[in-house]
């Protein structure tokens, strides 16, 4: 069976732990320099997943950009989202103002690619904080309503938690989309 | 339902008053089509309710159609043209008929039109009619079309009101058909028709959604585009020009300035080792220069998808490959996005060409929606580039739309494009098949061959001239100049300067005595040295000496007024010529005056008293000085000193006497300081050169004097 290749892309604010969650979930990676110095760095990881049947297993190689977090500099280079069949917007749960920002990055990912994308947004570094914090809770049910069909995670790039399943669903996805 | 045959029409005598009843008839007609037109439209408003009733009145209209049918077959049946061709008042009457049996049916199409619900029994009812119509005589088709055209419009334009939407349908299939046969029939007039229109159009609509209308033209455009080039790419090509014109200067210039380097360095080490290497090779330079650009190897070939950075289809040699391909894929696709988006001008498309690092560099072939990544080892040439983008090229014709559509599933991607990635790499790295350097060992024995033989005729040239110098050296006339012989090619060329041509004569007879098998190439110049007279004369001494050491040569030379006097002796006459002519080519010497001898002369003899040795002091000394005198003028003759007696004692007495006298001379001779070394004494029994017997004793009692040359 041939391996299909996919491209995903993280974004998010700068230090919400984008990298972290890559490093965690990839061990081959081409170079962490690059995030300083073009804004972006690419990481790759196959997972298998269950094909349409679900009789047989689907090997997809997730291309990985980390593309470099906003800042007061520089803004993200949308360029680098172009032809994402997937993308994660990630915010840190300690930072409300991250979990503000996630709007306005799933817009400028749709905006680039207006059609055939899969979105999951991503509450990282929730060992920060309490577990079932209401504001968090408040947040992502806002974010529910406004997005219903974009699944939420909560992930910590320090334990591990949900950080598979979150890529693992992901790629899931984007191989239904295929 | 029968129709007249057409041909009955068509045979039927051209009558104008036919044609205007006809007319009227299909005017009738055309109005009620127009109503009819309206009658369907109502048709879709009538209520459900009136359905049941109007089904029954069908019933009655299919009953008086039937009737109508009858009378229409009975009519046209009547207007059969053989029956008409019987007699002209015959005809009359049946014309008439025919314009009262039109009436009927108008009437009774008129007055139950209203009921028709099926209209298109009707027009089949005024089908053959129609035809009869138009094929009446073209004035009366004129007439008819005039009278038409406006019903037509008006139906036209009452249906579009009333229900655009039908309308649309109605024509929406035969219109592309339409549009297509005009296009084909009159490309130019519907161009022309539709330009403006369509400029305006456009020129609004951007003016209204600028990016609306680039969404929607733009795939179109670019697939058109695509079919168009296959279909005709040369006029896509001139249509293209201006806009790909800058690109293809720009490598046009590339080009020139690559051959200009190397034009320009055809004079340096590198350029003189590459015509020897060219020369060797048996390849023109320009071939060699050719084949120096070539000189790189391609480490991978990746097609990869402009947006996504996934690769579409790769290629690698089996050595080397590259590792993390899809990473370098993707992180190259970044580079050219982060060069595009920070460092190209503002309003500008820049692309990233080329990437080099070390002695490799990545060359980047940019296309719509892929980009073709060939990592080189070396420097590519202009060739292998050019071979890049028609490589590339060829790929997005053919395959446009699936590299567009690219999901990252390599299975979508047709099999033709990895062949042609590998031919790419096939091309440069097919391994040079190292040859044993046959032509090279050839080439260097052939020059060690040459070179012998060069070296052996530089060797046999060399003795020839040697010889050839050494005889001119013999020839005394000649030794004083520098005469150089050259021996080449088998030819001997004399090289240098003479006063006079008899010398120049004179050396080439030399130089062609010695080597006689070689063609002799006089070059020496005569030039007429002005004559000095020390020089001459001191020549002249010059070759006197040279002429005195010659056996049997004793002579004296002076020169004076291009005069040479030469005296003294020599062994024979023929030395004498000889003398002469050796002092002939002496620039400056125009006259020879030779008064040499064969031999010296000496008269004087010393005379004795009867059986006695001893002469008189008084008489001997005047003569012992001659004899002095001669010696030394001549040092290099001798003297033969002989002594005589007169025939009266016996001979024994007469020996030892005679000896006695000479020995006495000699004595005597030595003591006036002559050389005994060149004194010889001698005795003679006969009588002296000169005495006869009948002459007086004393003449022989003497001792006279033989001058001689003794030999070397």
């Amino acid at each position: 069976m041939s391996i299909i290749s996919k491209k995903i892309c993280l974004i998010g604010d700068f230090g919400v732990g984008k990298t972290s969650l890559i490093r965690h979930f990839v061990e081959h990676r081409f170079s962490e320099q690059y995030l300083s110095t073009i804004g972006v760095t690419i990481s790759r990881k196959s997972v298998n997943v269950s094909t349409s049947n679900k009789a047989s297993q689907q090997t997809i190689q997730l291309l990985i950009w980390d593309i470099e977090g906003k800042t007061r500099f520089q803004p993200i280079s949308s360029s680098y989202l172009r032809s994402a069949q997937g993308v994660i917007v990630v915010a840190d749960s300690s930072r409300q103002e991250t979990i503000a920002n996630i709007s306005s990055h799933l817009d400028l990912a749709r905006s680039v690619n207006p059609q055939g994308i899969n979105f999951s947004i991503v509450f990282n570094k929730i060992d920060l904080i309490e577990q079932n914090s209401s504001k968090i809770l408040q947040k992502q049910s806002q974010l529910l309503n406004q997005f219903p069909t974009i699944p939420i995670y909560n992930t910590s790039a320090k334990t591990g938690q949900n950080v598979e399943i979150m890529f693992s669903q992901l790629a899931q996805s984007m191989i239904k989309e295929k | 339902m029968i129709f007249p045959p057409k041909k009955s029409f068509e045979q039927q005598p051209k009558s104008t008053h036919i044609s205007e009843k006809s007319q009227e008839a299909f005017e009738g007609l055309l109005e009620l089509l127009v109503d009819l037109a309206t009658v369907e439209t109502k048709e879709n408003e009538i209520p459900k309710s009136e359905v049941d009733s109007d089904l029954t009145n069908k019933k009655e209209a299919s009953t008086q159609e039937k009737r109508l049918e009858d009378n229409l077959k009975q009519n046209l049946q009547k207007s059969n043209p053989q029956k008409l061709d019987k007699g002209d008042v015959k005809k009359t009457e049946k014309q008439d008929d025919l314009k009262s049996e039109n009436k009927q049916i108008e009437n009774q199409i008129n007055l139950p039109q209203k009921q028709y619900y099926e209209p298109d029994e009707v027009i089949n009812l005024f089908l053959p009619l129609m035809a009869e119509l138009l094929d009446s005589p073209v004035e009366s088709q004129e007439k008819l079309k005039q009278s038409i055209t406006p019903i037509i419009d008006e139906i036209i334009k009452t249906r579009s009101q009333q229900d655009r939407l039908k309308m649309s349908e109605a024509i929406a299939d035969i219109l592309p058909g339409a549009i297509a046969q005009q296009i084909k029939n009159s490309p130019q007039e519907i161009a022309k028709a539709i330009a403006p229109e369509m400029a305006l159009a456009i020129q609004n609509q951007i003016d209204l959604d600028r990016e609306a209308i680039a969404q929607t033209l733009g795939p179109e455009m670019g697939q058109a585009i695509k079919t168009q080039i296959e279909v005709e790419r040369d006029a896509m090509v001139d249509a293209l020009y201006p806009v790909i014109g800058n690109t293809i200067s720009k490598y046009m210039v590339e080009l020139a300035k690559s051959i200009n380097d190397k034009v320009e360095n055809a004079l340096s080490i590198e350029g003189v080792t590459r015509k020897i290497r060219a020369k060797i090779q048996g390849i023109s330079e320009a071939e060699l220069i050719l084949q120096e650009s070539m000189n790189f190897s391609v480490q991978a070939v990746l097609l990869i998808h402009k947006a996504s950075g996934l690769i579409i289809s790769e290629v690698q040699p089996p050595f080397h490959p590259l590792k993390e391909a899809d990473l370098f894929a993707g992180m190259l696709s970044a580079i050219r996005d982060f060069v595009t988006d920070c460092v190209a001008s503002v309003g500008k498309t820049s692309e990233l060409h080329e990437i080099e690092y070390d002695d490799a560099k990545i060359i980047l072939e940019v296309a719509g929606y892929c980009y073709l990544a060939v990592i080189i080892k070396g420097e590519p040439s202009k060739k292998f580039i050019h071979k890049i983008r028609q490589t590339l090229s060829q790929i997005i014709l053919k395959n446009g739309r699936v590299i567009e559509n690219f999901k990252g599933d390599q299975t979508t991607i047709p099999s033709f494009i990895k062949p042609k990635l590998e031919k790419l790499v096939e091309v440069n790295n097919q391994p040079k098949k190292s040859k044993p350097p046959f032509t090279l060992i050839g080439i260097l024995s052939l020059i060690v061959i040459i070179a012998g033989i060069i070296f052996y005729r530089g060797k046999v040239a060399q003795y020839w001239e040697q010889q050839i110098i050494e005889a001119l050296d013999a020839a005394p006339e000649l030794s004083v100049y520098r005469i150089i012989p050259q021996v080449q090619r088998g030819e001997l060329i004399l090289r240098g300067r003479v006063p006079n041509a008899s010398l120049k004569e004179q050396a080439a007879n030399v130089g062609q005595q010695v080597v006689p098998h070689l063609t002799l190439k006089n070059q020496i110049m005569a030039v007429n040295v002005p004559p000095d007279a020390q020089a001459i004369a001191s020549e002249v001494q010059r070759v006197t000496d040279l002429l005195n050491q010659t056996e049997g040569v004793d002579i004296k030379t002076r020169y004076q007024d291009h005069t040479v006097t030469i005296t003294g002796f020599v062994f024979n006459l023929n030395v004498i010529e000889r003398i002469s002519q050796a002092f002939q080519p002496i620039p400056g010497v125009d006259k020879i005056i030779s008064t040499t001898q064969t031999q010296p002369h000496l008269d004087t003899r010393i005379y004795f008293q009867p059986n006695a040795s001893q002469f008189k002091a008084n008489d001997i000394a005047p003569k012992i000085k001659i004899i002095q005198q001669l010696l030394a003028e001549h040092p290099q003759i001798h003297l033969r000193i002989i002594g005589h007696s007169d025939p009266r004692g016996t001979a024994e007495q007469n020996q030892t006497l005679a000896k006695a006298r000479a020995e006495a001379v000699k004595k005597v001779l030595i003591q006036n300081h002559v050389d005994p070394r060149r004194l010889t004494v001698s005795t003679s029994l006969q009588r002296p050169p000169g005495v006869m017997s009948d002459q007086p004793l004393w003449l022989s009692r003497c001792v006279r004097f033989e001058v001689f040359f003794p030999p070397n």
